[in-house]
């Protein structure tokens, strides 16, 4: 198993409330598999996926990525894992609004001390989603599809071995929004990429291995779109 | 490191324009600073260059009046060694040129032009050597003299009984700066005619000096300034090749590093300007950093990519400085001009330049930490998760969670002290200078703080441009506090020396009040006392006059039978057993004194009996009942201390230290010196009518000393408030740093405005407002914390009283807020331009 979640809580406080927003998960992905987690909005999906990416530490619960503990680990040395081992795609792009189109795709290089061959590496990906002709342009002078496809450059720069999405297509019309998955499951499937991704979209679900719903915190559901047969809540993973 | 570079540079290529504030606040402050310090060194440079020709000789002896027999005999020890010896002797007198016209007071130096200069020449026009020009007879004058008494080359001059022909103007003698601040035109004569003329008395004040030239071999230069050193008791100046002017060269250490102080509060002004502009700047990158920290940066990777791009600004800033301080330091002898002579040519001092540039790299450095260390506190889960709360911390845990901040303000304290030390020359002046400026910063942001909050309560006001201008105070990243303290430190200090400077002048003015004399006469000798009076009795115009006081130079030798070598003496009180003091008798209290101990003679007693001012009793711990015994013309001369007293004011006689009972001084030689009060219109008459009757008589008019006093105290503060200058102006960049960094929301929020109906001129009254308020909270503060410093130094440092007035305080807190409004305009010019579609578009 390369993500490996046990009993993953997530509890907010604020003033006197206090919010549960994750409620005991537990999951476990393949390599190379492609899981969507989906949900109603304040079911936690931002929020799981946040912390599988070490952007935050979880109330109590364990995860494991490729077999190493992260709940225990330092800011500095999430910061290390994750440019070794993840690749990040947001809704609202995130690019860096100083930096060229080529320079935002080589950064994940260029923070690691190897930055090597980062130029090579950011022409081929932007290549891979068309872009080589706008490796110049700035983030503002791009639309928004261009942007994501910019942002998913970026994310297999550093050649993770996981990939996280958060709502890829959220921002972009139906046409472009189907232009980028196509690239993003074209680069996760040359780079040989397990994709977690988090979404609305139903055409995002059907390209998915697993479907996994989530709903106040919990796993609800967990679909299987090549077989016939739905899991149950609870969703113990590799269930197949 | 290669990536921090890159990342800094690129970083900075899309927003360099905003980093404009940031390099001209560090510029100013490096240039203020580098001006200062390479003016200094240049001419400490310029002075060793040609030390030999500033004293016209290899080695050379000052010294206040006429040497004993005694140190004649040490005088002339150099010479049976081999060195050649010539004396100068410089006094005061007046003169009078071109027939009819006013004498003027005048400094006269007397030399052998056979003799001097040893080094360097005396530059004449027309150009000619000097022992040509100047003869017995002749004298050679500078061009004011011709200038103010309308005559000419080949006219006459008088001086004292003599008369002199003048045979070419003064341009300038070699050691011209040895003689300090000068007083009236300068005339050169030679020894012969001085004897001729007649000034130097018994009694006369004149410097002497011996200037000597020495033998190539044989004598050195250690073995001479020793010899004289340990022959010459009293207190003299020994200047020699190594150490051209060590009173000047001391003195002028002291203004340097006290302006170099100056120019630090400018630099550290600077420096706020950059922690602001980095913590505005990282406020708008949050959303960036947080991404990079998805992307697997460090905090530390950030933090070194935002410090590599600060330093690299404040390097450009510190260079800018550098130059900037070139041409400061061209500027400063202009400055300078009339207080002392500056040799012609100075060059530029690469340490000074250095110096500047390490000083505002160092700054640079020390600020960006503070606001760079938040970074740590970006946390990537920002980019995707806004409605996180963040779990709120009381100070103290906060401090105990991460002690970073703590510690890099500390660092940026001790920097800061280590710099001003540095700077200033001491530890103690740069930790005072520091503490004082940390207290006044406490001050303004406390200040800053109250003001917020008081505003913030008060009623509604009913004007909208109020109103608004009121809540545009407490706008996300418009910065009041650091743009109060910045604006107010300037003020504060400008003003605080603003008020030193005229309370010095109105104690000036207060101590020669309509009432008091206004004429003194110096010089009279005992045969002519009764002869002058009689004149100055009959003479038209002259209101009152007092009798004559007796002057008799005498040395302290003993208190209570011990020399200064059996007390436990500060090197301030053995300075009294190497001075010549004037001695003088008295029957009654002198005016303006009084007595604090004892009692003062009521009629003539057989014990001499003697009156001390309390400054010199205090220095030599002498009381009530001490014996002491002074030596004048070679007779010992004792008595018994009767009283103490104190005297506010400055008057000749009234401010001799050591006053006599009446018949103690008996058989002294002594001269006299007189005080009148003439009619000002009078007063030209009556000085010419002395100086006809009686030429070695020098009238001195206290009017034109009180300006003189003044034009210098003028100059002294212009030089200050020049560099002061810089710190204002460091402030006012900072401030258009605040407002630039606030300009798309100004733009926004205009154009909201007018959406709703606003006109431009509603939109610019609660812009005038929000900086109206800001200026005049800066300029009251400044000047109320001006007010207690001058307050404080007049008192601790200076011992006179500080008097609050009103209209500076006033004029400061306008000309505050003046400059603040007139900076807001000028930076949000352009803001009420937009229209509303354009903006409100972009959204």
């Amino acid at each position: 198993m390369i993500i490996e979640v046990q009993n993953l809580t997530k509890t907010l406080s604020s003033g006197s409330r206090r919010v549960e927003i994750l409620r005991g998960i537990d999951l476990a992905v393949r390599r190379r598999e492609v899981v969507s987690i989906e949900g109603p909005s304040g079911s936690g999906k931002s929020t799981l996926l946040g912390l599988l990416a070490g952007f935050d530490f979880p109330t109590s619960g364990t995860i494991r990525l490729d077999g190493e503990e992260i709940t225990q680990l330092d800011e500095d040395a999430l910061a290390l894992l994750r440019g070794r081992k993840l690749g990040f795609v947001f809704q609202s792009y995130n690019l860096i609004p100083t930096l060229t189109a080529e320079e935002n795709v080589m950064l994940p290089i260029e923070l690691r001390q190897d930055g090597h061959g980062a130029q090579g590496r950011a022409r081929e990906l932007l290549k891979a989603v068309g872009l080589q002709d706008r490796a110049d342009h700035y983030p503002a002078q791009l639309s928004g599809g261009e942007q994501q496809r910019v942002a998913l450059a970026r994310a297999y720069a550093g050649r993770p071995s996981i990939l996280l999405a958060d709502e890829p297509t959220g921002n972009l019309d139906s046409v472009t929004g189907q232009m980028v998955l196509d690239q993003l499951l074209e680069l996760n499937r040359r780079e040989g990429t397990t994709l977690v991704l988090v979404t609305h979209d139903p055409a995002l679900s059907t390209v998915a291995d697993r479907i996994i719903r989530l709903l106040d915190g919990r796993i609800v559901d967990e679909i299987h779109p090549g077989s016939a047969h739905p899991g149950h809540s609870g969703g113990r993973s590799g269930a197949h | 490191m290669r990536i921090e570079f890159r990342m800094a540079w690129r970083e900075t290529r899309s927003s360099w324009k905003r980093f404009l504030f940031m390099i001209g606040a560090i510029a100013l402050g490096v240039g203020a600073l580098t001006g200062i310090k390479g003016f200094s060194t240049a001419l400490d440079e310029a002075m060793s260059r040609s030390a030999r020709d500033l004293i016209a000789s290899d080695i050379a002896v000052r010294m206040n009046s006429a040497p004993s027999d005694e140190e004649s005999s040490v005088l002339r020890r150099l010479v049976d060694q081999g060195a050649t010896m010539t004396r100068v002797t410089e006094t005061l007198s007046m003169a009078s040129a071109g027939g009819a016209a006013q004498p003027l007071l005048s400094t006269v130096k007397a030399v052998d032009p056979l003799h001097y200069p040893f080094y360097g020449t005396v530059q004449l026009a027309p150009a000619r050597p000097l022992r040509e020009a100047l003869g017995d007879d002749t004298a050679i004058v500078s061009r004011d003299l011709l200038i103010r008494t309308g005559s000419a080359v080949g006219q006459e001059l008088t001086l004292g009984s003599a008369r002199f022909r003048i045979s070419a103007i003064l341009v300038n003698e070699p050691d011209r700066i040895a003689s300090g601040v000068e007083f009236g035109p300068r005339i050169l004569i030679t020894r012969g005619g001085l004897d001729k003329s007649g000034l130097i008395q018994f009694g006369s004040r004149a410097a002497e000096s011996f200037l000597y030239r020495l033998p190539p071999r044989g004598l050195s230069l250690e073995t001479a300034r020793s010899t004289l050193r340990e022959g010459l008791q009293r207190r003299v100046r020994i200047s020699d090749a190594r150490n051209p002017n060590s009173s000047l060269s001391r003195g002028l250490e002291r203004m340097t590093s006290f302006l170099s102080l100056i120019g630090l509060l400018a630099l550290l002004v600077g420096g706020l300007g950059v922690a602001m502009t980095v913590h505005t700047y990282l406020q708008q990158k949050l959303d960036n950093i947080a991404v990079m920290k998805c992307l697997g940066a460090r905090s530390a990777q950030i933090i070194r990519v935002y410090l590599v791009q600060g330093m690299v600004l404040g390097m450009i800033g510190s260079a800018i400085g550098v130059a900037g301080g070139y041409v400061i330091q061209l500027l400063f002898p202009r400055l300078l001009e009339g207080l002392i002579r500056i040799p012609t040519e100075l060059e530029i001092a690469p340490g000074a330049a250095l110096q500047g540039f390490l000083a505002g790299m160092v700054t640079t450095t020390l600020f960006l930490l503070p606001p760079l260390l938040a970074v740590r506190k970006i946390r990537p889960a920002r980019v995707f998760l806004r409605e996180m709360p963040e779990t709120r911390y009381s100070t103290l845990q906060r401090l105990r969670r991460d002690p970073l901040p703590l510690i890099s303000s500390a660092l940026l304290l001790l920097g800061a002290g280590l710099l001003a030390s540095w700077l200033g020359g001491s530890w103690s002046r740069g930790f005072g200078f520091l503490a004082g400026l940390a207290g006044a910063i406490l001050i303004l942001a406390a200040g800053a703080r109250l003001l917020l909050f008081a505003l913030g309560r008060l009623p509604r006001p009913s004007s909208l441009a109020l109103r608004h201008g009121l809540k545009n105070l407490n706008r996300p990243g418009n910065h009041v506090t650091p743009v109060l303290v910045a604006i107010g430190v300037g003020v504060a200090f400008v003003l605080t020396v603003y008020l030193i400077q005229t309370s010095l002048l109105s104690q000036l003015v207060r101590a020669a009040p309509a009432d008091y004399p206004n004429l003194f006469l110096i010089g009279i000798t005992e045969e002519d006392k009764d002869e002058v009076w009689d004149f100055v009795r009959k003479a038209e115009g002259v209101l009152e006059f007092a009798d004559p006081i007796p002057m008799i130079p005498a040395r302290l030798q003993t208190i209570d039978g011990r020399s200064a070598d059996e007390m436990e003496l500060e090197p301030s009180g053995r300075r009294y057993f190497q001075t010549e003091f004037i001695l003088s008798w008295s029957e009654d209290v002198p005016p303006e004194a009084r007595v604090v101990e004892g009692r003062w003679w009521e009629k003539p007693s057989q014990e001499p009996l003697i009156s001390v001012g309390s400054f010199s009793a205090g220095r030599l711990g002498i009381g009530v009942g001490s014996a002491l015994e002074f030596t004048s013309s070679g007779v010992a001369v004792r008595g018994r201390v009767a009283n103490i007293r104190e005297m506010d004011f400055v008057r000749p006689g009234a401010n001799n230290q050591f006053i006599f009972s009446p018949g103690a001084l008996k058989g002294l030689p002594a001269s006299y010196i007189g005080s009148v009060r003439v009619s000002p219109s009078q007063m030209p008459h009556l000085q010419k009518a002395l100086f006809e009757r009686f030429p070695g008589i020098t009238s001195i008019d206290v009017g034109e000393v009180l300006v003189r006093v003044q034009n210098l105290l003028d100059r002294i503060a212009a030089i200050i408030r020049f560099i002061a200058f810089f710190a204002i102006l460091a402030g006012v960049i900072i401030l258009a740093s605040s407002i630039a960094a606030t300009r798309y929301q100004r733009i926004r929020e205009t154009v909201l405005l007018k959406t709703l109906g606003a006109t431009r001129a509603q939109v610019s009254r609660i812009q005038a407002a929000e900086f109206l308020i800001i200026g005049l909270a800066a300029g009251i503060i400044g000047c109320l914390l001006a007010a207690a410093a001058a307050d404080y130094l007049l008192g601790s440092l200076l011992d006179t009283e500080f008097e609050f007035r009103w209209r500076p305080i006033l004029a400061g807190t306008l000309a505050a807020a003046a400059l603040v409004v007139a900076t807001g305009w000028t930076t949000s010019r352009g803001v009420l331009r937009h229209r509303p579609l354009e903006v409100l578009r972009e959204n």
